[in-house]
């Protein structure tokens, strides 16, 4: 065994174990991870929507597409299953390669610190897969702007390559994984410059376009920024937080450990170690640190006194800026950072282990676990806190008498979250979109302590003054809306009159067509595609395809150096 | 010198073994009541 897949088996071999020991309880058997945003159904039929040609919003554009295909093959939790693993395991042989140059045990502390923090924990209960996700592919981004600096044939491959999958991901994940290349890619040559920024432009355009043309989307960033807000999760404040990789908003989700002033403190500990360690690094340090510093700022901004509101006023103007709302996710590219760092610290103590200080080696152990010492809670599926769920059939039965024209409405209507007994009433988001054909409208107000962030949907506005109406029935007939799935053991529901045609295991549907045939949809309330934006979504797909599907031959190309990225 | 190093670094590791055990272990699932389910709230 030659000692370049010596060191990549030993890089396998820790990564597959950091894996195991966050994923087990969900690879012991068949069944979901339910839980916040993560969402996986069984089968997830195909819809325009998944590409962002409905004209709404785009929530998860294209990866819904993706999944929605993945599962026409393969079970949906075996899809869910594959892309955390995968994830994990790409995330950990990336950092690994970005510190290849050093020894075993300075990767595994990379590998452990990148895939094992707070900030991984906090996404992963939080449900963004996606964009934990486009955080395991950063490594890949990083090594691609080496690549992109470095020049020679085939060097902007991985480049294109890493870019798209990262703006698959998610958009927050696109513009990241842009930000990393741009710092780490760009050198003297202007051309350099220019391909960098084409690459960035047009991986991005995937989900870009749907929402530039969504005009018929509302926007608000009032009130979100300070909401979303990092917070200081111990006594030891947000700063402290947030240096350690954690300080989430939503504090419900956080382990018992992150509450202690002293745990947070030494992580916080950890994280300057591995700062120093950049310090040390050479070469790139100046990027790297500019990559750790932009990242912890735009994190802590809306924290800080006034920076709510500052982003606020501008998000006025400029509503691309609700893309900065809950900003502890751009804290992704610190993580990167802090890895790479802690190899070049755990390298730092072993050159100073000589006769005498033969006890340092303690130190090197330490840095390499103290990842899991500092949050046991990731372990085994944040200790218990993710179980397995299956879908009751009653949900297959329902998808079944449903049809792809056809447009349903979901109750109760009151936010877009659901507890359901068969699943652990762990909260999480309503299942129905994704799993029923047709068009499914779930209430999508954002509900925070004291007010609402309004739905973005026009058509969820219209369906809900449609509900307040004396005869709701009629009113939703005359928004095309010819189902009402009714989801029970959530509250008191009042249900429009109507036909019940399944009511079983929690789920009744009722179908509004009877007596009648259901109206044609009211123009003004339905967003619609026009051809032009139609096209103008299609070829922002097509490109970004393009470029990925040329990247990666380019990459496979025998003889290509595209794949030596170190 | 040996010593010291052993004493700092065993001092770190089993506090954060101590505490973090501790914390750890004291966490428990808290199903979501029905007020606060569609709640984006940080409770």
């Amino acid at each position: 065994m030659t000692e370049r897949r010596r060191d990549l088996a030993l890089d396998l071999a820790c990564a597959a174990a950091v894996t195991v020991l966050v994923l087990g309880p969900l690879l012991a058997g068949r069944g979901f991870w339910l839980v916040g945003d993560m969402v996986f159904v069984p089968q997830q039929p195909w819809k325009a929507a998944w590409l962002g040609l409905d004209g709404a919003l785009p929530r998860a554009v294209p990866m819904d597409a993706l999944i929605s295909l993945a599962t026409q093959v393969v079970p949906g939790d075996f899809v869910q299953k594959a892309l955390l693993v995968g994830g994990f395991l790409a995330g950990g042989l990336g950092v690994a390669r970005l510190v290849a140059h050093q020894a075993s045990f300075a990767r595994a502390a990379a590998i452990t610190l990148f895939c094992w923090n707070p900030w991984v924990y906090e996404r992963l209960l939080i449900g963004q897969w996606a964009i934990l996700l486009g955080y395991f592919l950063l490594p890949w981004v990083a090594l691609a702007a080496v690549r992109l600096r470095r020049g020679g044939p085939g060097d902007w491959a991985p480049a294109a390559a890493a870019l798209v999958l990262s703006a698959i991901c998610s958009p927050s994940s696109g513009v990241m994984a842009a930000g990393v290349l741009l710092v780490l890619g760009l050198g003297r040559d202007r051309r350099g410059w220019w391909r960098a920024t084409a690459i960035a432009v047009v991986a991005n355009l995937t989900w870009a376009i749907p929402a530039l043309t969504a005009d018929a989307a509302r926007v608000t960033t009032d009130g979100v920024f300070a909401a979303f807000a990092a917070r200081a999760e111990s006594g030891a404040g947000v700063v402290a937080s947030v240096l350690s990789l954690g300080g989430i908003w939503k504090t419900s989700i956080l382990p018992g450990e992150r509450t202690s002033a002293l745990l947070v403190l030494l992580a916080c500990l950890l994280s300057l170690a591995a700062l120093a360690g950049l310090w040390r690094m050479g070469a790139d340090r100046s990027r790297w640190l500019l990559i750790a510093g932009l990242s912890l700022a735009l994190a802590l901004a809306p924290a800080i006194p006034g920076g709510a509101d500052l982003l606020e006023s501008v998000g006025a103007r400029l509503p691309g800026l609700a893309l900065l709302r809950d900003s502890h996710r751009y804290l992704a590219p610190f993580g990167l950072a802090l890895a790479v760092g802690i190899a070049y610290a755990v390298t730092a103590v072993r050159a100073r282990i000589r006769s005498g200080t033969q006890a340092l080696w303690s130190a090197v152990a330490l840095l390499v676990v103290a990842p899991l010492l500092l949050l046991p809670s990731l372990a085994w599926g944040a200790a218990g806190e993710l179980e397995r769920s299956s879908y009751p059939q009653a949900w297959t039965d329902v998808a079944a008498l449903i049809d792809a024209d056809e447009t349903t409405v979901v109750l109760p209507w009151a936010g877009s979250y659901r507890g359901f007994d068969w699943s652990h009433r762990r909260a999480v988001l309503d299942p129905a979109p994704r799993l029923l054909p047709g068009l499914v409208l779930v209430d999508d107000t954002v509900r925070l302590e004291g007010r609402d962030v309004p739905a973005e949907d026009p058509r969820v506005g219209a369906v809900a003054e449609a509900l307040e109406q004396d005869d709701p029935a009629a009113a939703l007939r005359d928004l095309g809306v010819r189902w009402v799935l009714v989801e029970q053991g959530m509250g008191e529901v009042t249900a429009p009159m109507g036909k019940s045609v399944y009511d079983a295991s929690g789920l009744e549907l009722i179908d509004l067509s009877d007596p009648g045939p259901a109206a044609e949809r009211s123009r003004a309330a339905w967003p619609e595609m026009t051809t032009t934006r139609e096209i103008l979504v299609a070829i922002g797909h097509l490109l970004a395809f393009l470029l990925l599907l040329v990247g990666v031959a380019v990459i496979l190309q025998p003889g290509s150096n595209g794949r030596h990225t170190t | 010198m040996n010593t010291i190093i052993a004493t700092v670094i065993g001092a770190l590791a089993s506090t954060a073994v101590l505490v973090g055990g501790v914390n750890a272990a004291q966490g428990e699932h808290k199903p979501v009541s029905n007020e606060k389910l569609y709640s984006y709230s940080d409770q």
